[in-house]
Formats: structure tokens, C-alpha cells, sequence
């Protein structure tokens, strides 16, 4: 097991249905309306991300651990293997809502200031997701933990393989580590942090008396 | 001509003649369909640049499928030089009818516009995706502005002043549409001093001090 709780987005996307459908393309919200769909959708959707970045970080760096010490090998390649969070974005109802919010906010004209902010988290929020998805495995990573796979099941050891046919060769676990390190200790940090502020920025404006 | 011998201030093609079986010697086109193409919709011909030594040449379709290759003679719209736009009133005007775009490459997607509007309110915007976002990165802000001649006096909705010299130019430019290879035509040139950004904005420093026009909701002034 990865450790990794299966996360939805569904907050998110609520959170934007309240706007298109529950308020509409007017957009004017009194401060009662911003209040519930701060505690009701928002909050939960930050609560999601905070959840998400726990497991994530708790489960790369359990999979750095195992590469470094060349130690605990399966637990890794669970962990390389598991579904990153970005592909949370390809499920057809966030692409759909997320490509609604981008369309209103592409309008050319006054966006109210909560509508700004709101977007911006989840802008933020979508940058995020990409940080913590190191190790894509659309990329040359995918068969790096085929051959890593392959390689611990054969009984023979990861860490000192050739890595023949792949541009990476020897430096392949390398990389692989550092990607992990990078996501772990600055990109999903940093990204987090934009989310946070953003967070906070909403809460002041939908909840000013708390 | 003195500029026969120089490659076209716009994107151009090569001609070369194919042997047809029954049907002889045929000239064509190098070059994409969606650039060949966008010059005929747009001016019914297009530019070429080819020969020993190369030159200028306007290739036109004739009805047997081919090309004739004809001497420019000034009156497509990319020979045309660019024209000063000058006076107050018709700066205002120029200013006011057209879309204004920041046209560059650039490793990510990016839009940057603005837009000047009849009422003296002013709008730009700069947008750019990452790699596989959906959600791209908005700053947009809203300004009041006031034209002198060459000169562009702005108040920013976001708190403080601007005073921006400008040229203002009639010219063709031409942009390449990467996601279809088609082209994008454009009929002014703005050249500022500053960016139409606040002063303040980090991403306005790495932009060109250039914006490309289009007349608003038309194809264009050379159509």
C-alpha cells in the first residue's frame, strides 16, 4: 500500500458549480452566499490539498528513503508506480468545471475581486497538483521503473544498473532522486505556499468577521 | 525597385517547377497550406523569394491548377511601406479601433493584450499556461488614459501614473499561428517607451516595447 487516501477534487468542483449554477453568470454574491460557499466548498477543498500534500510528502520521502538506502525496494515501486496527483485534472467533471472558470475569467471585463481571488486559488491549486506529481510517468521515467521493476524482481540491484538504451544510463537513479528531492523539499513547498496565501486571501473576503 | 534583391519584410515561400506526365512543366509552392493558404484568403496572392540570385516575386494561382510568378508591382499589402499615423485625433482613433497584442515566442503559451476603449478606459492582460495546465496564470488590470500626441497619459486602477511616448505606424506584420501553421495578420505597430503595465509589474519588464494592432471585430485594414 501506498498510504496515499484517494482524493477527488470534488470541492473544487463544487465550489465552481456554486458559482455557474447556484449564482450564475452575474456573479454578484451577497456576503451570506460567499459565506457558505467559503465554509461549505472551499474550506473542504483546501482541506483536500493539505490531506494530499501530508500524503504525498509522508510517501516520497518514504520512496527517497528506500532509493538512498537501496533498501525496502517494493515499497518503492509501489510508490514510483502509483497514479500522481496531477491526474486528478484529466477526470472529465474537473475539466470541465476548471475549463467554465478559465472561460468566465477569459472574458474581457471586470471580474469581482472574490472571483479574481478564487481563481487564482485554484490556479494555484492546479500548480500544485503538477509539483507534486515528480516523476511523470509519461516521460522517460516510465521505463526507468520498468527496468528499475524488472531489476528487483530478477533479485539483481537497481542502483548499480547500466540502464542500457535509455539517454539517462548510468545516472538514471540519480535523477530519479533528485526529482523526488526537488519535489519533496522545493516545488511542492513553494507550491503549497501560493495555495495557502490564496486560501487565506478567500477567507478574509468571504468570511471578513472571523 | 531597389529592394527587389532583399527577402520580403514578411514570411515568403520558394517556387519550383514539377514535370506533370501529360501535362508538362508546372510551377508550385514550397511552403505549408495553412501559410499558402492564409495569403490567398486574405490578398489572393503570395509572396515569394527565389531565382539566381534570389528576389522578389508575387505568385498568383492560374486556372491550370499552377502558378505565374509576376513582377511586384507596389499594390499588394506587403509592399506597402509603413506609414506614420500622426495628429492627435487619428492617433486616438487608430488607437481606439484596434485589438492590441504583444507578439513574440515563447516557451509557454502566453496571450498579452490590451485594449484601449472610446469611454477612455483602458484594459490589458497577460496570460500564460504551464506545461499541460488548464487553469492558466491571469493578471489583468483597468486604467483610464488620455491621448497627446506620441504621448499616452495613464491612471492605473491599481494607484499611480504613467507617461508612456509612443509611435504609432500603418504596417503589415504577420504572425504564425503554431497550433495550425496558419498566419495572423496584423496592420499597426504601436512602439512605447514602457509597457501598457504598472510600472510595478514584474513580467511587463521582459516584454517588448512593441505591440502588434488588429481593427476591432474586421479582418483587417489591408483586406
Amino acid at each position: 500500500m501506498t498510504g496515499i487516501e484517494v482524493p477527488t477534487l470534488g470541492s473544487i468542483v463544487a465550489a465552481i458549480k456554486f458559482l455557474f449554477e447556484t449564482i450564475g453568470q452575474g456573479i454578484s454574491m451577497s456576503a451570506r452566499q460567499k459565506s457558505l460557499w467559503f465554509t461549505h466548498h472551499i474550506q473542504g477543498s483546501y482541506d483536500e490539498i493539505c490531506q494530499i500534500h501530508q500524503d504525498y510528502t509522508l510517501s516520497f520521502q518514504k520512496c527517497l528513503n528506500s532509493l538512498m538506502q537501496n533498501a525496502n525496494l517494493n515499497e518503492a515501486i509501489q510508490i514510483l508506480q502509483a497514479e500522481r496527483p496531477k491526474k486528478l485534472l484529466k477526470r472529465q467533471e474537473v475539466v470541465e468545471n476548471l475549463s467554465k472558470l478559465r472561460d468566465y475569467r477569459m472574458q474581457r471585463r471586470r471580474v469581482p475581486k472574490v472571483i479574481g481571488t478564487f481563481y487564482q486559488y485554484v490556479a494555484s491549486v492546479e500548480e500544485y497538483l503538477h509539483s507534486a506529481s515528480p516523476i511523470p510517468q509519461e516521460t522517460w521515467y516510465a521505463r526507468f521503473i520498468a527496468r528499475f521493476t524488472s531489476l528487483v524482481e530478477r533479485g539483481k540491484d537497481p542502483m548499480t544498473d547500466d540502464y542500457r538504451g535509455m539517454a539517462q544510463g548510468l545516472d538514471a537513479p540519480r535523477l530519479a532522486i533528485e526529482s523526488l528531492q526537488n519535489a519533496i523539499q522545493t516545488s511542492m513547498p513553494e507550491s503549497l505556499r501560493q495555495v495557502q496565501k490564496n486560501f487565506a486571501s478567500l477567507r478574509v473576503q468571504c468570511l471578513p468577521n472571523v | 525597385m531597389d529592394e527587389i534583391n532583399e527577402p520580403w519584410p514578411v514570411p515568403s515561400v520558394q517556387s519550383f517547377s514539377l514535370v506533370v506526365p501529360g501535362k508538362g512543366p508546372l510551377l508550385t509552392l514550397t511552403g505549408s497550406d495553412g501559410l499558402i493558404g492564409s495569403y490567398l484568403d486574405r490578398f489572393g496572392c503570395v509572396p515569394v523569394f527565389d531565382g539566381n540570385p534570389p528576389r522578389r516575386w508575387v505568385a498568383r494561382p492560374n486556372e491550370l491548377g499552377g502558378w505565374d510568378l509576376l513582377e511586384p508591382d507596389g499594390s499588394t499589402a506587403f509592399e506597402q511601406p509603413p506609414q506614420l499615423i500622426r495628429g492627435k485625433e487619428a492617433q486616438v482613433r487608430w488607437l481606439t479601433d484596434r485589438s492590441w497584442y504583444h507578439v513574440g515566442f515563447s516557451v509557454q503559451r502566453r496571450l498579452t493584450e490590451f485594449d484601449l476603449g472610446e469611454d477612455g478606459e483602458g484594459y490589458s492582460r497577460h496570460v500564460v499556461w504551464g506545461f499541460d495546465t488548464i487553469v492558466p496564470t491571469v493578471y489583468d488590470t483597468v486604467w483610464r488614459f488620455e491621448v497627446e500626441e506620441n504621448l499616452l497619459h495613464v491612471v492605473w486602477d491599481t494607484g499611480g501614473k504613467s507617461r508612456i511616448p509612443f509611435v504609432l505606424k500603418s504596417q503589415l506584420k504577420i504572425g504564425h499561428n503554431i497550433e495550425d501553421a496558419s498566419l495572423v495578420f496584423y496592420n499597426s505597430v504601436l512602439e512605447v517607451e514602457s509597457p501598457l503595465f504598472p510600472p510595478n509589474t514584474e513580467f511587463s519588464r521582459h516584454l517588448l516595447k512593441e505591440y502588434w494592432g488588429k481593427t476591432k471585430n474586421q479582418r483587417g485594414a489591408f483586406t
